[in-house]
């Protein structure tokens, strides 16, 4: 069948038997971005073939596939795949009966409608799908005890969580152990990809949950607060953490930035048998995570803590040591390192260069920078009024922070509407129970100032005109609808910036108009020096984004760096190619009617009162109780799904 | 409150409550496996599944919310398919030995394949390559081929007990109940008064008896205040094992301690003490009652009156009832003389 084009994927049926097509009427990717090429896949939303793979055996891949995977708790699964998966191979080896298709098909329905999870439940509709278009070459080969080739496979599972998850944590799993009760297991799980899981468990900015599949049914499951509430039983109840603990030993590696992709790449390391040095400009742990989240989101006990645990496992981290002052990148490169990896971050604030800006003015500051003064206990300038501009996550964190050190009113101003806002909404909502007003569709024009001293910023009311390239729509001036508004402190929270300065001196380094670090691609290696590979990672390579982006990246970076050392290769790992194809075959699908009542609803986090929380840098938030996290968990649909890939 | 129909039957439950318990409230019959009251809902047995009108497919009336106006269906040709098919399933590479299963007569995977009618074991193809009869405590016997997988064991183990020493381990068909790594079995044999099936036995005594044979009594533990109950099973006026089947009732629920459930053999023990004894020129002699206490009364007058109260000291068993404990300490104080009285809780 090697010149057969099918594909039941999605809505779509594709089928040269039926009308000439060639591969390109399927829109699937069909090679790994390493270059395999690939014949078909089967998976989630059906099964496709192009190339020279028989669907009946890619069938019998995919059962061998459920079968080693199914986690042994639901009987359709169970047994039921392997009583699918002996009839697929006696078919696939010509020695199939004639009630094999049969046993099949009834089956599948019962994997389809009754298994508990997702994983049996899309392996059903998968299997039906070739039985119901390749029935007839079925009855051949079991009439002609015909038997197939064999192709290699590709086996991978995911769920959509997973797959949206930067570090693709193993969600499904330790969620399902939370409701089981099993709170420890469930942390040991999460550390085998994160490092971090207090931390993230507090401010990530959960890509699981907008993909998660239970947001089609009642909204998503509280991901983020169920990894909280594992990380902090661990602490509350004292117990030992399962980690390893060692000495520095093996060869070196260095670490730029001590931040999370630089611990994450050093707790990596350590575990792959390395002594990992992390070169850390400031005074403690966590780069951005602990100078740019304020303690009342992200406590700085909780990160000192996690990262302690990270240097008990024999990762040297030298505080106050600055790359590009106090060492030469240079140095690291050329000394007995065998590999460095930069994860710097993004650490400069930056304005918008308007009218009358300017760092000696009293009152005026750029957002990291004033986040940074803060988080270091640095007496801050407070007044009555403070005037934040922006509508990122770091606007707020300014703004709130700006509250509690002092200023009575504080108002954060955004250009655009509060729809546009890039700023989490929870965390907005959060702002605005807190009091500080939010004025939308105005712009700063002008920072007014006397004697030294900010009095005032002078602001226009835009409107929304047509959509942008990001397709929000421009914000448009109003001509002539110009105020100011008075104030004794002006914060610019629109972004931040990468610090080159640290890599000054490094020509081979490729850098964008960003100022980003320029890497290869998966394989995360920016430039290879006399020998020693140049591994990048985190916001200075990305440009500032996520904290679970820098963790995913610093865990890469490590692989790659032993891949390195260990083969002097630098392709990239075969499971972060899968990963991306996976996430090219899109697992979740916003429109999926998922076939649950709406009958549950997603726990909400406890907040400190508001009088309560306002006059303190402590944690707003409460967690979850052992019920809670409980119940939560049990929302999970556990949407597990298998891919086979067929290897042209 | 929420209002919905099963069956046609209005049901109204609290918010939060599952579709198995609304129908459990209004006295329908969803077929269960895996389900038990006293535990959360596990899901693995798959036969609770209804039908709730405008969803796709079948739902696992266990673990699904009941939602207002939901119309569910518990019983359908589809969902009767369903159900044996799974029943089916189970039967895959389940050894038919339910001649000489402990189980057999009180088996729920027996009563179940009879009430669904399953006569066949589809095709068993390979066994499930599981050890077969071990022990995994010296009280307990696990027939691991005969387990189906509903982890009810499991699940008791962690839940009810706060032990978690088992677990599923393993995947797909080679799945098996094995031990959890660093965790230790407590035997107090939770896992056994779960076990639906024959997977989980007693391993105390050799002999045994079919369920129709032996009588229950149901009793109060002795052993500490919590007043425990449990069924002696007894056959031919002798006590051949301890079982808890009503998983309801107070205060245990079904749950016992090592010592409840296992530790009832000094009943016929040889060593035990049946006949007063007293010892005379140096030896331990049978005798009467009322001999035994007529030289206990002498005695300890004699001591009295030599030594004064106060050399005499009283300890009783915290295993008495507390109105012979009563009248022990009572007898002490006021017939002795003395306050030296105790019992062996303290200790």
């Amino acid at each position: 069948m090697s010149d057969l084009v099918f594909s039941s994927w999605g809505d779509a049926t594709v089928d040269s038997r039926k009308q000439a097509v060639d591969a390109q009427a399927i829109e699937l990717p069909k090679e790994l971005s390493n270059g395999t090429s690939l014949a078909g896949i089967m998976g989630w939303d059906g099964i496709a073939v192009w190339g020279d793979s028989h669907p009946v055996d890619m069938a019998r891949a995919y059962a061998r596939g459920l079968s080693d995977n199914s986690c042994g708790q639901c009987i359709p699964c169970r047994i039921g795949s392997h009583v699918i998966l002996e009839a697929f191979e006696r078919i696939c080896s010509g020695a199939g009966r004639e009630n094999d298709a049969g046993e099949i098909k009834r089956l599948s329905e019962r994997l389809r409608d009754q298994a508990m999870c997702d994983l049996g439940q899309t392996c059903g509709k998968g299997f039906l799908d070739v039985i119901e278009n390749f029935g007839k070459e079925i009855d051949g080969l079991v009439a002609d005890k015909k038997s197939v080739p064999r192709s290699e496979y590709i086996t991978a599972t995911t769920a959509p969580c997973k797959s949206a998850c930067p570090a693709h944590l193993e969600i499904p799993t330790y969620v399902e152990l939370i409701k089981k009760g099993r709170f420890e297991d469930s942390l040991e799980l999460i550390r085998r990809d994160n490092c971090l899981p207090g931390t993230i468990g507090r401010v990530c900015v959960r890509p699981c949950e907008f993909d998660c599949r239970r947001s089609n049914v009642d909204g998503p499951v509280q991901i983020k607060f169920l990894k909280r509430f594992v990380a902090d039983y661990e602490i509350e109840r004292n117990r030992p953490t399962r980690l390893p603990e060692k000495e520095p030993e093996g060869e070196k590696i260095a670490i730029v930035g001590a931040g999370p992709a630089g611990l994450s790449c050093g707790y990596f390391l350590s575990q792959l048998g390395y002594a990992p040095v992390i070169f850390e400009a400031l005074g403690e742990p966590g780069g951005m995570a602990a100078v740019g989240i304020p303690d009342y989101r992200l406590p700085r006990e909780l990160l000192r803590y996690e990262a302690e645990l990270v240097r008990k496992m024999g990762v040297e981290i030298r505080y106050e040591t600055d790359v590009g002052t106090d060492v030469k990148l240079e140095e690291l490169i050329s000394n007995d390192y065998k590999a460095v990896f930069l994860g710097f971050g993004a650490r400069l604030g930056t304005s918008m260069g308007v009218e009358g800006e300017s760092d000696d003015i009293v009152g005026f500051f750029k957002g990291a920078d004033y986040l940074r003064d803060v988080a270091l206990g640095k007496d801050v300038f407070t007044g009555e009024t403070c005037i934040v501009v922006g509508g990122g996550n770091v606007a707020i964190d300014c703004a709130r922070s700006a509250l509690r050190k002092g200023f009575k009113n504080v108002k954060i101003v955004y250009r655009r509407s509060l729809i546009e806002m890039p700023a989490d909404a929870v965390e907005v909502q959060d702002a605005e129970d807190e009091k500080i007003e939010m004025l939308i569709l105005t712009n700063p024009n002008k920072i007014i100032s006397e004697n030294g001293k900010v009095t005032g910023v002078e602001v226009v009311k835009m409107e929304l005109g047509e959509p942008d390239d990001s397709g929000r729509r421009r914000p448009v001036e109003m001509k002539g609808s110009e105020y100011v508004i008075p104030a004794d402190a002006c914060i610019m929270a629109i972004g931040q910036a990468i610090d080159l300065d640290l890599i000054e001196g490094i020509e081979e380094l490729e850098t964008t108009r960003w100022k980003t670090i320029v890497i290869q691609g998966l394989n995360r290696l920016a430039m290879v020096k006399n020998g020693v590979g140049v591994f990048a990672g985190g916001d200075c390579e990305t440009g500032p984004l996520t904290l679970i982006g820098g963790l995913a990246a610093g865990k890469e970076a490590a692989y790659q760096i032993d891949r390195f050392i260990k083969e002097g290769s630098s392709d990239p790992m075969d499971e972060w190619v899968i990963n991306k194809f996976i996430e090219e075959l899109k697992p979740y699908d916003k429109a999926e009617d998922v076939g649950q009542p709406c009958s549950t609803e997603p726990a909400k986090i406890h907040h400190k009162p508001v009088a309560e929380r306002v006059t303190n840098m402590e944690e707003v938030e409460v967690g979850f109780t052992h019920e809670e996290a409980i119940a939560e968990a049990s929302r999970c649909l556990r949407c597990y799904r298998l891919m086979v890939a067929a290897k042209a | 409150m929420i209002n919905l129909t099963i069956d046609g039957t209005p049901v109204q439950v609290e918010k939060g409550q599952t579709i198995l318990e609304a129908a459990n409230s209004a006295g329908i019959r969803i077929p269960t496996m895996c389900w038990m009251k006293k535990m959360r809902p596990i899901g693995s047995c798959r036969m609770c599944v209804v039908e709730v009108e405008g969803l796709g497919k079948p739902v696992s009336a266990c673990d699904t919310m009941a939602a207002a106006d939901m119309k569910v269906t518990t019983q359908s040709e589809l969902l009767h398919g369903m159900r044996r098919d799974a029943l089916s399933l189970m039967l895959v590479g389940h050894p038919l030995d339910c001649p000489v299963c402990d189980k057999g007569g009180e088996c729920v995977l027996q009563d179940m394949v009879w009430e669904f009618g399953v006569t066949e074991q589809p095709t068993p193809g390979a066994q499930p390559t599981r050890d077969i009869e071990r022990y995994i405590s010296p009280m307990i016997k696990q027939w691991a081929d005969r387990c189906v997988l509903c982890a009810r064991c499991v699940t008791a183990c962690k839940e009810v007990k706060g032990i978690g020493c088992i677990e599923i381990k393993g995947n797909g068909f080679d799945s098996y109940i094995g031990p959890v790594e660093g965790v230790d079995c407590i035997s107090c044999g939770e896992c056994l008064s779960v076990c639906p099936v024959g997977a989980l036995t007693d391993g105390i005594r050799d002999e045994k008896a079919r369920i129709w044979q032996s009588k229950r009594i149901t009793t109060t533990c002795g052993y500490c205040g919590v007043g425990c109950q449990f069924d002696l099973n007894v056959l031919n006026d002798k006590i051949i094992r301890v079982t808890t089947t009503d998983h309801d009732k107070l205060p245990n629920f079904g749950s016992l301690c090592i010592k409840g459930r296992f530790a009832w053999e000094f009943v016929d023990h040889p060593d035990r003490l049946t006949k007063p004894l007293v010892r005379r020129d140096g030896e331990l002699r049978e005798t009467t009652w009322e001999d035994a206490l007529h030289t206990a009364a002498k005695k300890i007058k004699e001591v009295r009156d030599a030594h004064g109260p106060d050399s005499i000291a009283g300890f009783a068993s915290a295993r008495c009832t507390n109105e012979d404990n009563y009248v022990f300490q009572k007898f002490f104080r006021a017939v002795i003389g003395t306050n030296n009285v105790d019992h062996c809780a303290r200790l």
